[in-house]
């Protein structure tokens, strides 16, 4: 396989990463941007794309003034190509695509509309597409985050986003199998199972399976394939303690335990005075402060990330 | 105890077939702190009632390995698992609790060590137990749990009468 994008009907395709988390405020943002320079400077064409619907910055990150141009003049057939919306950073091979206000145009009732952004997403002649996801778990951002190659969540170490990454984790996951059972036809037993989920105590994916197993053989092997190919990963912002540093690994362990589904833990970054300062300098981190713990972290991830894809083909 | 209970305990502690005794160690009291009580990744995971409930099983699980590998150790002084030794002798009447569960063990070849290994009680308790010191004791509350495992390890048959037992001796003693 090329390392630049992935083959898809005669044409390489760019690699997608999504990020999202459940929670607003926890750094997506800023982990997508600065993961977008960090693949940059090493020299792969990349393109961020803000899909966060109610706090759309990840320009102000970038240090690119608020774009008037944006995907929804792709969408409202304004421009040919969805690389017409792109515009440049102040990082060489970064670009930038603002998706806010198309968002908002493409809520929910246009679905037609989301899966043609996503299949066109597919047609960038880049090597990277970093998606910055908006807070939620609605189904727009569930699709985007299962569109991509890479899905990551961004988690604190505190209770509530750490329910909401559960929360995320286990929507993303249904969502996938309703999709999957379109095609394989085993909706009926999913919903029979469903049903059946007070009397049966049905709280989590595996009991799920478990139960489809039962009452359709056939379908509850499917379903575990699916499982088994849906892989998120997570990063553990602002880690403050020890304890905080073991919180992925913890994730890991019990979404193993509890949902059967299997997540990878790309790694925590430390709280960095470094941020607040890059922000005072209309910088990103890893280009003001290189060598500063939370660039050391974002290098890392991104390496994490590229390697997941080596040892999976 | 079949090959099928202790494969899904390995699996459990996410353990390999084989594993030391400290790796052993190790994975469980990983896997112990994960569902704890205070564990930010279980926190909003699960119910008081699943988290008693696998703090159970993985409890379970951890004893049956002990067994398991202490049932492996090739030492000529192996001890002999409860299951494969004569069967215990019934408590007569008006026999001491305390030197019941003392000639048990060592019936077993096990020492208060390995019983302390398995259960996780310190020796000294175990050795007032078995000696009925019972001013050193702990307070009810801990005796019961501590004479129950006792008890359970030894492979006794109905620990949970013994243990009522000893706790009324206990009772009528200190009064």
């Amino acid at each position: 396989m090329a390392s630049l994008g992935t083959e898809m009907n005669g044409h390489i395709r760019p690699r997608i990463w999504a990020v999202g988390g459940g929670k607003g405020g926890v750094g997506k943002t800023v982990i997508t941007a600065n993961s977008a320079i960090s693949l940059a400077q090493q020299g792969k064409s990349c393109i961020a794309l803000d899909l966060d619907l109610g706090g759309a910055n990840l320009h102000t990150v970038l240090g690119v003034p608020d774009p008037d141009r944006s995907l929804s003049d792709f969408l409202r057939r304004k421009v040919d190509t969805l690389s017409d919306t792109m515009v440049p950073t102040p990082y060489p091979n970064l670009h930038f695509i603002s998706g806010s206000k198309a968002l908002l145009e493409i809520a929910n009732p246009k679905f037609s509309q989301k899966e043609k952004l996503i299949r066109h997403i597919n047609t960038l002649d880049v090597d990277y597409v970093l998606l910055d996801l908006g807070a939620g778990s609605s189904f727009n951002t569930l699709d985007f985050f299962l569109s991509a190659d890479e899905g990551v969540l961004v988690v604190l170490p505190e209770p509530t986003s750490v329910e909401n990454a559960y929360h995320f984790i286990k929507a993303a996951f249904y969502r996938r199998l309703k999709k999957a059972t379109r095609k394989t036809g085993v909706a009926e037993a999913i919903d029979k199972a469903m049903e059946e989920k007070v009397a049966r105590g049905i709280q989590s994916p595996r009991t799920l399976i478990k139960n489809v197993l039962q009452i359709n053989p056939e379908a509850g092997h499917a379903l575990e394939e699916e499982a088994k190919s849906f892989k998120p990963n997570i990063i553990v912002n602002q880690a403050r303690k020890r304890d905080d540093q073991e919180l992925g690994n913890d994730i890991v362990q019990a979404c193993h335990d509890y949902f059967g589904i299997s997540v990878r833990n790309l790694g925590h970054i430390e709280e960095d005075e470094s941020l607040k300062e890059a922000v005072r300098l209309r910088r990103a981190v890893v280009d003001a402060f290189p060598v500063s713990s939370f660039a050391r972290s974002i290098h890392s991830i991104v390496r994490n990330l590229l390697g997941v894809r080596n040892y999976s083909i | 105890m079949s090959r099928d209970t202790l494969g899904r305990d390995y699996k459990l502690l996410d353990l390999k077939e084989g594993a030391t005794a400290q790796e052993v160690r190790r994975a469980y009291h990983r896997k112990k702190t994960l569902y704890s009580e205070g564990s930010l990744a279980t926190y909003s995971l699960l119910t008081p009632e699943q988290r008693e409930e696998m703090l159970d099983k993985i409890e379970r699980a951890y004893m049956r390995i002990s067994r398991d590998i202490q049932s492996r150790l090739p030492t000529p002084e192996a001890p002999v698992s409860p299951e494969s030794a004569p069967a215990p002798a019934p408590l007569r009447p008006g026999e001491s609790l305390g030197a019941y569960l003392k000639q048990r063990r060592e019936e077993l070849g096990l020492t208060l060590r390995d019983i302390a290994n398995s259960t996780r009680i310190r020796t000294t308790y175990l050795e007032h137990i078995e000696n009925e010191r019972l001013v050193d004791l702990p307070a009810p509350v801990y005796l019961r749990g501590f004479v129950l495992e006792f008890a359970r390890v030894l492979g006794l048959p109905d620990p949970e009468s013994i243990t009522a037992a000893y706790l009324e001796m206990a009772k009528e003693e200190n009064s």
